[in-house]
């Protein structure tokens, strides 16, 4: 019987989104959230790609880090697994940020 | 010795290319593929609200949807007052979210394929740009146009 990974809720004709395994009303709330982190993330990662300037390479890439942190956090939360491109930009701008700082 | 290449050798990592979320809008790819034109990359990559690879926006897919719908059809160049239509209907194409426009993830490439395999399997689902996992992680992508460098670079060493 389908069930939402996030409230529990389940029921045969429950309509559960194959990406997420969250029922309707969860995967609404999940997508709100997860854009305005999304939308932080890919600002920050766009603007560091045409940067030189280490200043703003570091804050830039702390800013992916925090708010790619803030979405793991929010995976975690609707019992979802990060994405492994999530991860992968984590760690690239963590090792960039790393680099910047030296 | 480059055909015994495998896709890993060539794979670009994604963080190289500009991103956007499916819901940005035509302009707003348009202006992000104009700043990193300089970069060589033509592509923006398109990702979801939980930060997945949904897709891949080309030049070709973005040329796509300025043309008018009935253009289209037209095999034989463009209809007249083409400049026109252009102008009238491409803001309210602009204004779409990207989604509509972009082509979907077809098919992905095994990190240790080789590439003749990789270049098989681009002609087949007619892709330009496919994503490379390496098991379950997704590495990077890999372009047709350094396939195509590498194959041709031993078919004339043949």
């Amino acid at each position: 019987m389908p069930q939402c990974k996030k409230c529990g809720k389940k029921g045969l004709f429950l309509k559960i989104e194959d990406d997420t395994g969250l029922c309707l009303s969860c995967n609404e709330s999940f997508a709100k959230e997860g854009k305005i982190l999304t939308e932080k993330i890919i600002e920050a990662k766009n603007k560091v790609s045409t940067t030189q300037v280490s200043e703003e390479i570091v804050s830039l890439c702390k800013s992916i880090e925090h708010y790619g942190n803030e979405l793991i956090a929010l995976h975690q939360a609707y019992n979802m697994q990060p994405s492994q491109e999530l991860l992968g930009l984590i760690e690239t701008h963590k090792k960039m940020r790393e680099r910047a700082d030296k | 010795m480059e055909a015994k290449k495998t896709v890993k050798d060539l794979v670009i990592p994604l963080s190289e290319y500009p991103h956007m979320p499916y819901w940005a809008t035509l302009r707003e790819a348009i202006a992000q593929l104009n700043v990193a034109f300089a970069t060589g990359h033509h592509t923006v990559l398109v990702f979801d609200e939980a930060y997945k690879l949904v897709g891949m926006l080309l030049e070709r897919d973005i040329l796509k949807g300025l043309e008018p719908k009935f253009a289209q059809h037209h095999e034989e160049g463009v209809p007249i007052l083409w400049d026109d239509l252009l102008k009238s209907g491409s803001e309210k194409q602009l204004a779409l979210p990207i989604k509509e426009f972009m082509s979907g993830v077809v098919a992905k490439l095994d990190a240790e394929d080789n590439i003749l395999k990789a270049s098989h399997i681009m002609l087949q689902n007619d892709a330009y740009l496919l994503p490379v996992m390496e098991g379950e992680k997704l590495i990077g992508v890999v372009r047709m146009g350094d396939l195509f460098h590498n194959i041709t670079s031993a078919v004339l060493k043949l």
